[in-house]
C-alpha cells in the first residue's frame, strides 16, 4: 500500500514538473501533502497509539489544509498570474526530471542491497528532493520556488517513512513547524517586496543587493 | 487445434471490421447524451460509410498517384494489425514471436503514406495537418513501447497474444503496474485515434484539426477508406487496451464474451466521459502531454523493476 | 573451372583495365562507354563470384589460384566475402548510374576523365580493403580509396564549398589513418606478424586489449561516422558527385563498420564496458543523427544525417553484439551482429538508391534545396515511385528490407532481457523505445522530403525532367533489392547467419529461428490487401463516377506553388520540441497593418557538436601552429628540408633505442 501511495506521489511530481499553471502546483501540493499524511496513518492500523496519531494529524492540518489555503491567498493578494514562466524548454526540463528519476532509482536500488531502506518510498523521496531543487532552478516566479522548496519538505518527509528506524515524533513535528514558518516568512517577504518591486521573478531579486 | 486456432483468428478479425463503426457510434452517442442532446443514432457510422462508397470521388488536380494508393495501404495496414489482436482472448490469425514490433511498424507505414498523401494535394491545410501528425506521431511508438513493450521485456513474450496472456492480477505490485501501464496506454489511444484531448473530431475550423485536415480533400471511397480504416483503429486501440483486464474473466465462454463486452462499453463510456469533460490541449502543449504519457511508463516501471 | 581466387582476380584486372581507356581514347563519350562496359562487365564477374560463394558457401572453394600472389596477403572468409559482395553489389548500379551521370557533365563541356579514374579508382581499392589480410597493404590500399575520393570529391573544384568541405574530409581520413597505423604497429610487436588473421592479443592482457579497443573505436567509428566524428559527412557529401557520394555513404562509411568487425575478431571478447560504450554511442548518434537531418534543407546533406543516423543502427546492433560477448552469449552475439550485418546491406542498398535518386534530381532541376523543388512527380512518376521505395525502406516499416535488419535488432533486445536479467530489461526496453523513437523521426524526415520535393506543384522555376534509361536501370536494380529482401528475408538471412558463424564461432540458429516464413506471408498478404482495394476502389470510381477538382481552400480559388507548405514550416514543430540541443533557432517577421510588406520565416539547425566543438577546436589549433614561426614559412622547399630533418631525427632516436 505504501507502494502504491509512492506511485501516486511520484505521479503527482512529475505532473509537477509538468504544469504550467501556479494553480495546478498548489493543487499538486495539497495532494502530496494528503498522500504523505495517509502514508504515516498505516503503520497505525497494525499498532495504534494515541501519541503516533499527532504526526498524521498535524501533516494532513499543516500540508493538506494550512499551506495551500494559505498560499492561494497569497496569488489571490498579490494578483500573481497563472503562467508559470519557465527559463528552458518544457521538453528538456521533463526529460531532465525523467533522467534524474531513473538515476535515482537505479542508484536506490544498488544501495538496498547494502542497507535497510524500503526502495520505493525512498527514491520517491529523493525524486521529491530532486524535482523540487530543479523547479527552483528553472523557473521565475518566487511563490513557484516556495512550491518547489515543499516538494522537497514532501521528499524528506517520505525519505523518513523509508528508513528503518524511526525519528521522534517532536523532531517531525519541529520540521513541520519550520517548513510552516518558513512558508508564512516567504509569505511576508513577498508581501513586502511586492510593494517595492512590481513583479515577482527572481531575476529582478538582483536589483536588491545593497 | 490449428484449425480452431485459425477459426478464432477469423472470427475476431470480423468482429473488428464489423463491429468498429458501431464502437464509433457508441462514443458518439454516449458523448451527446452526456451533453445532453439527443444524439444521432448508433448505427450511424455504417449509414455513412454506406453513403460514402456510393459516392462520386473528387480529386484535387494537384494529386497523384500517391492520393490513389494510400487509402489503399491504410487499409490493408489496419487489416494487419487488427489480425494481431487477442480479441476477447481468443487465438489471433497472426501471432509469432516479435508481432509486437510489426505491430508498431506497420501503423507506421498507414501513418506514413497518410501524410504522404495529405501533402499531396499541395494545400496548405493538408500541410499543417501532415505536419502535426508527423510530430506527435514520433511520441506514438515510444509510449507503445514503455506500456505494452514493458510487459514483453519483463515476461519475456514478444507476441501480444503471449504477452495478454501471461498478465495475472494475483500480486499487488504487477496489479498496480498493469493498470498504470493501460493508463498510459489509454493516453497513447487517444492519439493515435485522434480523439478529444488531442484532436477534436467534432472541430469545424480547418486551422485547429488534425486528422480530419489530412483527409479535407478526399471524398467518396477514398474517404471510405480512410473513415473505416480510422474506425477500425480505434477499436484496435480499444481492444489492446481491455485486453489489460482480460484477467477479470475474459474468455470464450458465455460469461467470458459478456465480461469482455461489458469491458468494451465502459471504456467507450471512459473514452465519451473523458471527450466530454475536456478540451481540446494547444497544439504547443501537445509534446508535453504525449512526454507525460511517456514518463508514466518510464515511472512505473522502474517502480515496478525495483520493487522486489 | 576457375577458383574464386582467380575469378576475384580476373574481376580486378578487368576493372582495372577500365582505367586505361580514358587514359588512350581522345573522345569522351567514347572513352567513357568503353570504360564503363568494362567496369561493369568486371564488376559483375567479380560479383558472380562473390555472390556464389557467400549464398552457396558450400558450393564453393577459395582454392590457391595461379597468379603468383603469396594466398596469404588475400583473406576470404565469409566476413570479407560478404562485404566483398555488398560492394559489388551496390558498385555495379552506381557505375551504370555513373554513365548517364557523366554524360550530363560532358554534355556541360567538362573534362570528367579524371572523375571516372578516381571513381573506378576508388570502387577497385575498396574491394582490395575488404579482402587484404596484410595489415601494411591493408592500410596501402585504406589510403587509395579514402584519397580517391576525396580526389573525386573536389571535381568541381573551383567552387568555394567544395574546396571547405573535402578539407575535412580529407583531415579525417589523415587522423584515421594515424591512428590505425598506431593500433596495427601494437598489434604487430605483440605477435610479431603482419597478417590480420595472426593478430592475437595474449588473453588476460585488459589494458591492452581495452586500449586497442579504443583505437580501434576511434579509428573505424570516425570512418563510420559515430556521432562525435561524424562532423565530415555532412560536409562532405553535399559538395561530391552523386556517384562518389552515393558510394561514399553507401560503402565507404561501412569499411569502418567492417574494420569494427575484424577488430572485434582480432580482440574478442570485448570488455563489458566496450559494448555499453558502443550501445550508449550509437543511440545517441541515430537520434541525433536523424533529428539533425529533419532540419536540413539541402538533400545530400539531409541524406548525410541520415547515413550517421543508420550508422548508429547498426552500431546498437554491434553494441548488443559486445555485450553478448562479454557475458559469453551466444544468442545475442549472433542476433546483434546478424542485425548489424544486414542492416549493412541494407543500407547501402537503399542509401544508395537515394543517393543516385538526389544525383538525378539535382542535375535536373541544378539546386539541391528542396524547398525550391515540387511536383516532380507530375514529370516523372516512376522516378517517384522508386525514391519512394528506398524512403519506405530506410524508415524501417514494413514491407521493404529496412523492417528487416530492425526487427533482427529488436529481437537482439528481447534476448539481451530475456538472457541476462537483472536490469538489462530496463536497459533494453530503453534501447528499445530509443530505436522506435529513431524510426519515427525517420518517417517524419522522409515523408518531408518525399512530400517537398516531389508532391503538390513546382515551387522554383520550372524545369524540365529528364531521367535517363540508365538512371532508370540503376535506380531499379537498387529498389528491386530492397523489395526483395524484404519480401523474401530467407536466403539473405542464411547467408549473414554463414557470415556471423565465423565471428561467433560457436554458432548457433538464432537467426534462423525467427519466424521468417510469417514475416514473408504476412508482407504478401499486405501487399495483396492493398492491391485488391486499390483495384476495388479504382472499379467503383468507374462505377460512380470520378472528376477532378481544385483544391479546397476556403473558397479561395487561387492557390498558388508558394502558398504550399514548406520544408521548414514541417519540421518545425518537431524540431521546436528540443530547441536547445539541436541548436534550432528560427527568424520570423510579420507584416503587420493594411498593407503589410513582405513577411517571412527561415529556421536553422546548428549541429551542436560541429559548433561548439569541431569548428573552435579546429580554430584554435590553427591559431596555435600559426604561432609557431619557422624560418621560410612560406616557401615548400623549407618544408621539405624540415622533412628531412624531422627523417634523420626519427632514425638516429630509432637507432639509439635498439
Amino acid at each position: 500500500m505504501e507502494n502504491v501511495l509512492s506511485i501516486l506521489f511520484c505521479l503527482s511530481l512529475l505532473y509537477l514538473a509538468l504544469t504550467s499553471r501556479v494553480k495546478h502546483c498548489v493543487n499538486v501540493l495539497q495532494a502530496q501533502g494528503i498522500i504523505l499524511a495517509v502514508i504515516n496513518t498505516l503503520p497505525l492500523f497494525h499498532h495504534f497509539t494515541l501519541g503516533e496519531i499527532i504526526l498524521p494529524a498535524a501533516l494532513l492540518g499543516i500540508k493538506g489544509v494550512l499551506i495551500p489555503f494559505y498560499i492561494r491567498k497569497i496569488i489571490t493578494d498579490l494578483d500573481i498570474k497563472d503562467p508559470i514562466e519557465p527559463t528552458i524548454q518544457q521538453f528538456t526540463f521533463i526529460m531532465l526530471v525523467i533522467t534524474l528519476m531513473s538515476a535515482v532509482f537505479v542508484a536506490s536500488g544498488i544501495l538496498a542491497k547494502s542497507t535497510e531502506i524500503n526502495i520505493i518510498p525512498f527514491a520517491s523521496g529523493f525524486s521529491a528532493i530532486i524535482t523540487g531543487i530543479l523547479v527552483i532552478i528553472f523557473r521565475k516566479k518566487l511563490l513557484v520556488h516556495v512550491m518547489g522548496f515543499l516538494a522537497m519538505e514532501n521528499g524528506i518527509f517520505l525519505f523518513g517513512s523509508a528508513i528503518a528506524f524511526k525519528l521522534p515524533v517532536i523532531i517531525e513535528l519541529g520540521m513541520l513547524l519550520d517548513i510552516f514558518v518558513v512558508v508564512f516568512l516567504m509569505g511576508i517577504a513577498l508581501n513586502k517586496i511586492s510593494t517595492t518591486l512590481s513583479g515577482f521573478e527572481a531575476a529582478q531579486l538582483r536589483r536588491l543587493k545593497d | 487445434m490449428a484449425l480452431m486456432n485459425i477459426f478464432e483468428g477469423l472470427a475476431s478479425l470480423f468482429f473488428v471490421l464489423l463491429f468498429a463503426p458501431l464502437f464509433a457510434g457508441l462514443v458518439n452517442k454516449q458523448k451527446a447524451m452526456m451533453t445532453g442532446r439527443v444524439g444521432a443514432p448508433v448505427w450511424q457510422p455504417y449509414y455513412d460509410l454506406f453513403k460514402l462508397f456510393r459516392k462520386e470521388t473528387i480529386r484535387a488536380k494537384s494529386a497523384s498517384f500517391i492520393s490513389g494508393l494510400s487509402p489503399a495501404i491504410n487499409f490493408a495496414a489496419v487489416i494487419i494489425a487488427a489480425s494481431m489482436l487477442p480479441v476477447c482472448n481468443a487465438h489471433p490469425l497472426i501471432s509469432f514471436k516479435g508481432d509486437i514490433i510489426l505491430f508498431a511498424y506497420i501503423l507506421g507505414t498507414a501513418r506514413f503514406f497518410q501524410i504522404l498523401a495529405a501533402m499531396d494535394i499541395g494545400s496548405s491545410f493538408e500541410g499543417m495537418g501532415a505536419s502535426r501528425e508527423a510530430s506527435f506521431a514520433i511520441f506514438v511508438e515510444p509510449i507503445f513501447f514503455f506500456t505494452l513493450g514493458s510487459i514483453a521485456f519483463i515476461t519475456g513474450f514478444t507476441s501480444i497474444s503471449d504477452i495478454y496472456r501471461s498478465i495475472a492480477m494475483d500480486r499487488m505490485s504487477y496489479t498496480v503496474f498493469i493498470v498504470v501501464c493501460s493508463i498510459s496506454f489509454f493516453i497513447l489511444a487517444v492519439t493515435e485515434c485522434s480523439r478529444m484531448p488531442v484532436d477534436d473530431p467534432n472541430t469545424h475550423l480547418e486551422l485547429t484539426m488534425i486528422h480530419e485536415v489530412m483527409i479535407l480533400d478526399n471524398s467518396g471511397q477514398d474517404l471510405f477508406f480512410y473513415q473505416y480504416s480510422g474506425n477500425i483503429k480505434l477499436l484496435i486501440y480499444i481492444v489492446l487496451e481491455t485486453a489489460f483486464y482480460y484477467p477479470l474473466g475474459a474468455g470464450l465462454t458465455a460469461v467470458g464474451v459478456t465480461i469482455f463486452a461489458l469491458n468494451i462499453l465502459f471504456v467507450s463510456f471512459v473514452l465519451a466521459g473523458v471527450e466530454t469533460v475536456t478540451s481540446r490541449f494547444k497544439l504547443k502543449d501537445m509534446p508535453h502531454y504525449l512526454l507525460f504519457a511517456a514518463a508514466i511508463g518510464i515511472l512505473n516501471l522502474l517502480i515496478f523493476t525495483f520493487n522486489k | 573451372m576457375f577458383s574464386l581466387r582467380d575469378m576475384f582476380f580476373i574481376s580486378m584486372l578487368i576493372q582495372a583495365a577500365s582505367i586505361l581507356a580514358p587514359v588512350f581514347i581522345g573522345g569522351q563519350r567514347r572513352a567513357s562507354a568503353l570504360a564503363h562496359i568494362t567496369l561493369v562487365a568486371g564488376l559483375i564477374t567479380g560479383f558472380i563470384s562473390s555472390f556464389l560463394a557467400v549464398f552457396f558457401p558450400m558450393a564453393h572453394t577459395v582454392g590457391t589460384g595461379f597468379f603468383g600472389l603469396p594466398p596469404e596477403y588475400f583473406r576470404f572468409d565469409p566476413l570479407a566475402l560478404y562485404f566483398l559482395c555488398v560492394v559489388q553489389a551496390v558498385a555495379i548500379p552506381t557505375a551504370v548510374f555513373s554513365y548517364s551521370y557523366l554524360e550530363h557533365y560532358i554534355g556541360e563541356g567538362r573534362s570528367v576523365k579524371s572523375l571516372y579514374v578516381f571513381f573506378a579508382g576508388m570502387l577497385i581499392a575498396t574491394q582490395m580493403v575488404v579482402t587484404i589480410n596484410h595489415a601494411i597493404v591493408f592500410l596501402v590500399f585504406w589510403e587509395a580509396t579514402s584519397m580517391s575520393a576525396y580526389l573525386g570529391m573536389i571535381f568541381e573544384k573551383e567552387k568555394k564549398e567544395v574546396q571547405k568541405g573535402s578539407f575535412y574530409y580529407f583531415v579525417m581520413n589523415h587522423v584515421v589513418i594515424f591512428l590505425l597505423y598506431i593500433f596495427f604497429f601494437i598489434l604487430h610487436r605483440q605477435t610479431g606478424s603482419w597478417l590480420l588473421s595472426d593478430f592475437r592479443v595474449v588473453t588476460g592482457n585488459s589494458g591492452l586489449t581495452a586500449l586497442l579497443f579504443l583505437l580501434a573505436l576511434a579509428a573505424f567509428g570516425m570512418k563510420a561516422g559515430f556521432m562525435p566524428f561524424h562532423f565530415w559527412l555532412p560536409r562532405a557529401h553535399p559538395i561530391a558527385p552523386s556517384t562518389i557520394s552515393a558510394f561514399l555513404s553507401g560503402i565507404i562509411i561501412k569499411l569502418g563498420i567492417y574494420g569494427l568487425f575484424r577488430a572485434f575478431q582480432i580482440l574478442s571478447p570485448a570488455p563489458l564496458w566496450i559494448g555499453w560504450l558502443v550501445l550508449v554511442v550509437s543511440m545517441i548518434t541515430a537520434i541525433f543523427g536523424v533529428w539533425y537531418a529533419l532540419a536540413q534543407h539541402d538533400i545530400k546533406k539531409l541524406l548525410a544525417y541520415h547515413s550517421v543516423e543508420n550508422i548508429g543502427i547498426i552500431g546498437i546492433g554491434m553494441g548488443i553484439g559486445f555485450i553478448g560477448s562479454a557475458y559469453a552469449n551466444i544468442p545475442m552475439q549472433i542476433l546483434g551482429f546478424g542485425g548489424a550485418l544486414l542492416h549493412v546491406l541494407n543500407h547501402a542498398v537503399f542509401k544508395s538508391l537515394l543517393f543516385l535518386g538526389s544525383g538525378v534530381i539535382n542535375n535536373n532541376l541544378g539546386t539541391r534545396n528542396i524547398e525550391l523543388m515540387g511536383g516532380i512527380v507530375h514529370k516523372a512518376g516512376f522516378f517517384v515511385f522508386l525514391f519512394l521505395t528506398g524512403s519506405v525502406a530506410i524508415c524501417g516499416i514494413p514491407p521493404l528490407n529496412g523492417f528487416v535488419s530492425e526487427f533482427i535488432i529488436f529481437n537482439s533486445f528481447f534476448t539481451a532481457a530475456r538472457e541476462l536479467k537483472e536490469y538489462y530489461p530496463l536497459m533494453m526496453l530503453v534501447s528499445a523505445v530509443g530505436l522506435a523513437f529513431v524510426g519515427g523521426l525517420a518517417v517524419a524526415c522522409f515523408t518531408k522530403i518525399n512530400a517537398i520535393m516531389f508532391l503538390g506543384t513546382q515551387r522554383g522555376e520550372t524545369k524540365p525532367f529528364h531521367v535517363s534509361a540508365y538512371d532508370y536501370i540503376s535506380l531499379g536494380v537498387l529498389a528491386l533489392l530492397c523489395v526483395v529482401i524484404g519480401f523474401c528475408p530467407v536466403p539473405f538471412i542464411n547467408a549473414v547467419n554463414n557470415v556471423v558463424s565465423g565471428i561467433v564461432p560457436q554458432g548457433g540458429a538464432e537467426l534462423l529461428n525467427i519466424n521468417w516464413l510469417y514475416i514473408t506471408v504476412i508482407f504478401t498478404l499486405f501487399s495483396a490487401v492493398a492491391l485488391a482495394m486499390y483495384f476495388i476502389s479504382k472499379a467503383m470510381r468507374k462505377k460512380f463516377g470520378f472528376r477532378e477538382s481544385d483544391a479546397w481552400c476556403c473558397g479561395y480559388n487561387r492557390l498558388g506553388p508558394r502558398m504550399q507548405y514548406t520544408a521548414s514550416s514541417f519540421a518545425d514543430q518537431i524540431n521546436d520540441i528540443a530547441r536547445a540541443p539541436l541548436g534550432y533557432h528560427k527568424k520570423g517577421r510579420a507584416g503587420e497593418g493594411i498593407f503589410p510588406p513582405s513577411s517571412g520565416f527561415e529556421s536553422h539547425s546548428a549541429d551542436l557538436v560541429d559548433n561548439r566543438i569541431i569548428v573552435p577546436g579546429y580554430k584554435k589549433f590553427i591559431s596555435l601552429m600559426s604561432a609557431i614561426r619557422l624560418p621560410g614559412n612560406t616557401d615548400i622547399r623549407y618544408y621539405v628540408a624540415y622533412i628531412l630533418i624531422m627523417i634523420i631525427v626519427y632514425s638516429v632516436v630509432g637507432f639509439l633505442w635498439h
